[in-house]
């Protein structure tokens, strides 16, 4: 009987993980606010100043990317208590990139969500981006998403200082 | 494997064996298992940020007067003249603490010789049913010196839009006016504090 080694054997091969860029820097800025207005003359109050998330690349390598915003509860709500819903907040976005150094070998892009959003509780992207491909490692590039908020006014609401948190979202895709 | 026979008298049995094998031979590439790949995905990263928003919401208020109010003289001689003006107001008074109110203050008829304020000649009653705080009761006189009311009991924690009340204005008719046209501005002053 002919003897006969099988040899099944399977290769396995794993492909080494995509490297990203160097470094990833996200902020944004930390306040907020709408001053108090007459709801006849200002239906709309406009944020004190523009909310501006900034994302800081190092050795970018053609990623693509979201920005997105949300609020950390439904309501903006007062030391006493009353609620005001978040839906009465709404934003829009505009967004550029800048590089420093030599000129990218692959440049980057970024586009906001065009018009009028509204606030919720659920991440709303507003901003999509690419972050190129730079010709030198220590090469930055700088997104640069400034989102305008608004508010709408009411003579309903109870008097008081309502706040919530806005969480922003810097995410690789 | 050569069969095995037996030859007898009796019928003869013919008993084959048979062994069966395998050949390895011939296992193809097609049973090497495939290959197996495992793309790692790209790492994805993820950075978050905090904004803390605040709105700051205070009293207000305002007001909006149908003007002008033309007073027109009633059946019989030296009837009173009457007409009526209608406010609109919004109000929104503090949570803890607060109130509002509307009142009037009226300047001098012009030309002279005809009704005047410092005479006591305009009067007033107050109407409607705004959403917030009362109409002033009775007969109000109008004054150049200090203020009357008109909506008063608006307290704390109130908050209306558009709601409308009413001035009912009476005039004197004395013989001893001159004939002619006679106005005189009236200031409503809605406050909330």
């Amino acid at each position: 009987m002919k003897k006969a080694l099988l040899l099944l054997g399977t290769l396995v091969s794993f492909a080494a993980p995509l490297s990203g860029a160097a470094s990833y820097t996200f902020t944004v800025t930390s306040t907020l606010s709408f001053p108090s207005a007459n709801p006849t003359t200002t239906p709309t109050i406009a944020g004190s100043a523009p909310v501006i998330a900034t994302i800081l690349i190092v050795n970018p390598n053609r990623e693509n990317f979201t920005i997105s915003v949300q609020s950390l509860g439904a309501n903006l709500v007062s030391a006493a208590g009353d609620t005001i819903a978040v839906n009465n907040v709404t934003w829009s976005a505009i967004a550029t990139f800048t590089t420093t150094g030599p000129p990218p070998t692959s440049p980057p892009s970024i586009s906001a969500t065009p018009g009028i959003q509204t606030l919720t509780t659920l991440p709303v992207v507003s901003a999509t981006g690419f972050d190129g491909r730079a010709a030198g490692t220590t090469d930055t590039y700088t997104g640069t998403v400034t989102h305008s908020f608004f508010f709408s006014n009411s003579w309903f609401y109870s008097t008081g200082v309502y706040t919530q948190t806005l969480l922003f979202t810097f995410a690789t895709v | 494997m050569q069969p095995i026979r037996f030859r007898g008298s009796s019928p003869t049995i013919r008993a084959v064996a048979k062994h069966k094998y395998v050949s390895w031979k011939g296992l193809s590439a097609g049973l090497w298992s495939g290959f197996l790949l495992a793309a790692a995905p790209a790492i994805a990263v993820t950075r978050t940020g905090n904004t803390t928003v605040t709105a700051t919401v205070a009293v207000e208020a305002s007001i909006t007067v149908s003007s002008p109010t033309t007073l027109t003289q009633g059946g019989g001689a030296f009837a009173p003249f009457t007409g009526s003006t209608t406010l609109t107001f919004s109000i929104r008074t503090a949570k803890v603490g607060g109130s509002g109110s509307i009142v009037l203050q009226a300047a001098e008829f012009t030309p002279t010789g005809g009704p005047t304020i410092a005479a006591g000649d305009l009067t007033y009653t107050c109407g409607g049913t705004p959403s917030v705080g009362t109409p002033c009761s009775g007969t109000q006189t109008v004054s150049l010196a200090v203020t009357t009311p008109v909506i008063g009991s608006i307290g704390a924690d109130q908050r209306a839009q558009n709601t409308t009340a009413l001035v009912n204005w009476t005039l004197a008719n004395s013989p001893l006016f001159s004939t002619g046209s006679y106005s005189a501005a009236v200031t409503f002053t809605v406050s909330s504090v």
